[in-house]
């Protein structure tokens, strides 16, 4: 499956997947159809009972091309890679284009680590939770940067159409109630259908592709979690809504005593509490997804420097609420009965500069997004598999 | 439409959400001081317009005919692709 893959292509990598590997790898079709009535369907590779498990997803928004395919060939890899018993193999890649000629080195992760890994965990794949919206960005060049979903326009008084998904989950979703007018002010979501970017939908979790990750994360019950999108070089653990902090559990997203009164990280009163622990693990796991990405790069600096990522929380200068991994790790503390502990992030692949593309690199680099998914993965894979 | 970075302080940086033709990438803000921060977004000839009468900075990162090339080598592919389903 060469990239950027159609969304028709994606969905016979899945078959195929299945197909080639019955003993291991099964497809689901998720329960929910998008807008335009597209079936979406995830595989899950399990290799015994009781295996830990991990979701990942793609192809959120619409324009991020490289995601899906990356999760597709991670799979590719991992499962050829179990059952031949050999190791799996992260090409050498040699950025060509005029005046770089940067190498990459190959990395290998040993068979036992990928034994380890396919027989602990119970890995779920949604490579592309998005198709319809895939569909229309790779309709044409006008078309490329579309963003959300295809709702179609929700009343009357406006033509616009299509929700953010990755603003439409349970968490904070009307948040107008939740912040400040500062914090209203600065945060990155909008009521607005006609909205471009951010339009948060017509209700909390309207949209079928976001009720399907939604169920996902909640049937296999899943303890990690990543969504992977580009671009910037980032993994982002909890929270998006507000800075970080540690101290006053009473500081939640589920307190209304502090409704209308959060301002969205402005150096304010509030702060979104997550208990030291969580965020602990979540740097030591981020940290080792960073470690995974920058060593695989080699020794060439130029390589390096193109291959360090930064491990922060979610808030930098924009508050976001509704976003998918926010919400996979809210359900720790509002799923009935409890969750387990759920390690959730975002990862951001790629880059604006040094020739990355930023939401849709060119085919001669995307090796280089690639090689940064599947070394992150990995990582993340083996802390799941671990203990 | 290029792509760009854009730097400036933090009150018109938080408002770039209500420039028409700026489809920037939120998590791609990074703070250069205590009161500056950078972005980078792709951005219309009428976005560029708007965001220096704001006074903000505006560096080209790729610029026009550069994207189109990508583009072009983009969907040449994909439209192979779509051609061949269509007839399958």
């Amino acid at each position: 499956m060469a990239y950027p893959a159609t969304v028709r292509a994606i969905e016979a990598e899945l078959e195929r997947l299945a197909a080639d590997h019955p003993d291991l790898c099964t497809r689901t079709v998720a329960p929910h159809r998008s807008h335009e009535g597209r079936s979406i369907s995830y595989v899950t590779v399990s290799a015994a009972e009781g295996g830990r498990p991990v979701f990942l997803t793609g192809g959120i928004h619409a324009r991020e091309w490289a995601p899906p395919d990356a999760l597709l060939s991670l799979l590719d890899r991992l499962l050829r890679a179990y059952e031949a018993g050999s190791d799996f193999v992260v090409p050498a890649f040699t950025d060509t284009a005029p005046a770089r000629d940067i190498v990459y080195s190959e990395v290998t992760i040993a068979a036992a680590d990928v034994k380890r890994i396919v027989e602990r965990v119970e890995l779920s794949v949604l490579a592309l939770i998005n198709p319809d919206g895939r569909a229309f960005s790779q309709s044409s060049a006008a078309n490329a940067m579309w963003r959300k979903n295809r709702r179609p326009p929700t009343g009357a008084g406006t033509n616009c159409m299509g929700v953010d998904l990755n603003r439409n989950f349970d968490l904070a979703w009307d948040f107008e109630r939740y912040y400040n007018d500062a914090g209203d002010a600065a945060v990155s979501a909008s009521n607005d259908p006609c909205d471009f970017q951010v339009y948060v939908g017509p209700s909390a979790a309207s949209e079928p592709e976001s009720q399907n990750v939604a169920s996902v994360l909640r049937e296999r019950r899943a303890e990690f979690y990543v969504d992977v999108h580009s671009f910037s070089r980032l993994i982002l653990l909890p929270w998006g809504m507000d800075n970080n902090q540690t101290r006053d559990p009473a500081q939640n997203f589920r307190n209304p005593a502090w409704d209308g009164r959060r301002d969205g990280g402005l150096g304010g009163a509030y702060g979104e509490f997550i208990p030291q622990e969580l965020l602990d693990e979540h740097t030591r796991i981020g940290t080792a997804m960073h470690d995974a990405i920058l060593d695989g790069a080699g020794s060439d600096p130029r390589a390096r420097a193109r291959s360090d990522y930064t491990v922060q929380p979610g808030l930098a200068l924009y508050p976001t609420t509704g976003t998918a991994s926010d919400f996979a790790a809210s359900l720790q503390f509002t799923d009935d009965p409890p969750a387990e502990r759920i390690i959730a992030y975002t990862l951001e692949i790629g880059m604006d500069t040094d020739g990355e593309g930023g939401f849709q690199p060119v085919p001669a680099i995307y090796p280089k997004i690639e090689r940064e998914v599947h070394l992150a993965l990995m990582a993340f894979l083996s802390a799941a598999a671990a203990d | 439409m290029q792509l760009v970075r854009i730097a400036g302080p933090t009150e018109p940086m938080r408002r770039l959400g209500d420039v028409d033709g700026l489809q920037f990438e939120r998590t791609s803000a990074r703070r250069l001081d205590d009161d500056r921060w950078q972005v980078s977004g792709y951005a219309t000839d009428d976005a560029l317009a708007t965001l220096r009468e704001r006074g903000l900075e505006v560096e080209a990162v790729v610029e026009t005919a550069e994207l189109s090339e990508q583009r072009s080598t983009l969907f040449a592919k994909l439209d192979d692709d779509h051609a061949r389903e269509a007839q399958e």
